[in-house]
């Protein structure tokens, strides 16, 4: 019995013997050494962005994109600590130990997710429903604002003190988005604190390529040629037509934020906007609206009044005063 | 009589009256008393006329018809001041005849009873000049009333001008006013400008024309200079409070007319007008005829539009209507006379 007791505590001493090279050496992260990807999601979806052009309609520009979703995982060396112990020589600090590389062996880390989003070119001929309005993409993935696409953000921004319009866009499959669109003016100029008045991402009047930031010299107000072409000799009643104005700066110095607004009593002419900005000297620039007259005109003549104001104020001086025929 | 009292005076103050003979003292004395009844009789007419004028203005207000009663308060107007000159004219007489007596007073030849006499007609002309003091304050109290009850006199309800416009009587109190019962027509129109450019006075009845339309509103302006200076009374075109009392009276144009007032529908307009240096004028439009499916009668038009379906009604204050009535019934009571 005594033997039996003897060898059950040998082996268990043996057996706490054995444990102790574990605890004296241990696995640990060493250097970081790739990302991995353990899984991507995608994810078809679309873009819309104010277009820069030349005419004067808003243009929306819409891309198709790619939306990749990265699962990744940062994967390390592994390494082996070993305590040092022995040589009673050498210097000795609480948590002294050895590390070896354990070749072939990676140690995984945190986790973490990244998105891409790729360009997909043009979103042709595609339908959208943009505020209500069902509406198609042409060839290039563009959709003009024009009277007839019924969107009227022109005549949203009518009102002077409107500096943005939210359009609610949907694709029957993938899903809808907001769009929008600011009219900053004037811009002041830059400064270290990005503001909204610096954004010019989707902002109408930047897209059209005129120039609102307000200047700081007064510029040669009596100098200036405004002109008035319209697209038809009479105007019809239900029927649109353009008006196009032209000014051209023959000061010396360049306008500053300088507008137009039609006054009429008819309400489809009055309110009006002609937007300018500044026109260096000796150059020219146009704006045109199209407009629809009221179908229930009995008139011969709609009168008219473009009136201008700049950062210095109004401009009664290049008041055009229009009389417009109207067909019977 | 007066003409004898303006003879007698100068030729006694200036003769041999002076030098105290005896037998023209007594011939004096009778001519004085002759002019003393002739003052006498005289006031008494007065005093019977102011009787008769003061009964009349006490029962001023039992006169049926507004157009009656202020011709009794032009009459009686008259009247007062006939008498305040009558009176006024004899205290004159009667101070010059106080002094010629005072002067025959000191002549000493004169008898006792002939000294009595004079003293006599003395204190009566003084008594009468009292009198006549009173009476005088009491016409100029009269003559105020009877302004103040011609000015509470309600206004016609109506009258023609000179040009043949019809004007009705709109408003309350204060804010009355007269307003063209239709737009101004043609031949109206034509005929002003004609007086205008070059005097040419309008015929005395002018056709019946429809309304004058291509007009704007600064020409409507200046035929209303051009109409106040023929008729001698301010005429302009309504504002818009005004046309808010024709509207409410049902006195609706058969076009759209012109209105004074500036054009401000709500404040973003108004901001917008300032920001461009630009007005625009109300017209009023009851009955659409400028657009059909125009939401409101009234909108704002630039000064310089014209419509062959837009023209124009005119105003004239109050005191036109009372004026021309006062002219009318003053040339009646000359007519009568």
């Amino acid at each position: 019995m005594l033997h039996l007791n003897f060898r059950i505590i040998w082996a268990l001493l043996a057996l706490v013997l054995l444990q102790a090279p574990l605890t004296a050496q241990e696995k640990c992260r060493g250097n970081f050494l790739r990302s991995e990807i353990r899984k991507t999601e995608t994810r078809e979806q679309y873009d819309c962005a104010l277009k820069p052009v030349n005419v004067f309609f808003p243009c929306l520009q819409f891309k198709r994109q790619t939306h990749f979703t990265y699962h990744e995982i940062r994967i390390y060396e592994t390494l082996e600590r070993t305590i040092v112990e022995g040589d009673s020589n050498a210097p000795k600090t609480t948590g002294s130990s050895q590390y070896r590389l354990l070749p072939g062996e990676f140690w995984e880390g945190e986790s973490s997710i990244r998105s891409e989003i790729k360009e997909g070119g043009p979103f042709a001929n595609e339908t959208f429903l943009i505020n209500g309005k069902t509406l198609q993409t042409d060839a290039e993935g563009n959709i003009i604002a024009d009277a007839q696409s019924g969107l009227e953000i022109l005549d949203y921004f009518d009102n002077l003190n409107t500096r943005q319009l939210d359009l609610e866009i949907e694709h029957v499959l993938l899903g809808t988005r907001k769009l929008t669109i600011y009219r900053t003016m004037p811009r002041r100029a830059k400064t270290d604190e990005k503001t909204l008045d610096e954004n010019t991402v989707n902002d109408l009047l930047v897209a059209f390529n005129l120039d609102f930031y307000q200047r700081l010299t007064e510029p040669e107000r009596q100098k200036l040629k405004v002109e008035y072409f319209l697209n038809t000799l009479e105007i019809e009643p239900g029927k649109p037509f353009t008006l196009i104005i032209k000014v051209s700066n023959q000061g010396s110095r360049d306008t500053s934020c300088l507008l137009g607004r039609l006054f009429s009593r008819e309400p489809s002419l009055t309110g009006k906007l002609f937007y300018f900005g500044a026109i260096p000297s000796g150059k020219t620039q146009l704006f045109s609206r199209t407009i629809l007259p009221d179908a229930g005109l009995k008139v011969d003549h709609c009168f008219a009044a473009l009136a201008f104001s700049d950062s210095w104020g109004e401009l009664p001086q290049h008041q055009l005063n229009l009389k417009i025929p109207v067909k019977k | 009589m007066r003409f004898l009292f303006y003879v007698i005076i100068p030729f006694l103050a200036g003769s041999s009256f002076l030098s105290g003979q005896t037998g023209s003292d007594a011939s004096n004395v009778a001519k004085v008393a002759d002019l003393f009844k002739y003052e006498q009789e005289a006031h008494k007419s007065n005093a019977r006329e102011y009787e008769k004028n003061l009964a009349g203005m006490s029962s001023l207000r039992q006169i049926p018809g507004d157009d009656a009663q202020a011709k009794e308060c032009l009459r009686l107007g008259k009247n007062f001041r006939l008498l305040d000159s009558s009176i006024q004219n004899g205290r004159a007489r009667q101070v010059e005849l106080i002094g010629l007596i005072n002067l025959m007073g000191e002549n000493r030849s004169l008898l006792p009873q002939e000294v009595t006499y004079i003293n006599h007609y003395r204190q009566k002309l003084k008594d009468i000049g009292t009198e006549q003091e009173t009476m005088q304050e009491v016409l100029k109290s009269k003559l105020r009333e009877l302004q103040k009850y011609l000015a509470s006199i309600p206004p016609p309800r109506s009258f023609v001008s000179t040009c043949g416009l019809k004007m009705l009587l709109l408003g309350r109190s204060d804010q009355a006013f007269y307003i063209s019962e239709m737009p101004v027509s043609e031949a109206v129109y034509q005929a002003l400008s004609a007086f205008r450019q070059d005097g040419q006075q309008p015929c005395a009845a002018l056709e019946q024309t429809p309304p004058q339309g291509n007009v704007s509103i600064d020409q409507a302006e200046e035929f209303c200079q051009g109409l106040s200076r023929f008729e001698g009374f301010p005429y302009s075109l309504p504002e818009r409070k005004e046309l808010a009392w024709a509207e409410r009276q049902k006195l609706v144009p058969d076009i759209a007319v012109w209105c004074r007032s500036k054009w401000s529908p709500d404040w973003e307009e108004l901001e917008a007008q300032k920001r461009f240096g630009i007005s625009l004028y109300t017209v009023w439009d009851p009955r659409r005829v400028l657009n059909a499916s125009q939401e409101s009668g009234l909108s704002g038009e630039l000064k310089n539009a014209a419509y062959p379906q837009l023209g124009f009604l005119v105003i004239t204050p109050v005191r036109t209507g009372r004026q021309l009535r006062l002219q009318r019934l003053q040339a009646e009571l000359l007519d009568m006379n």
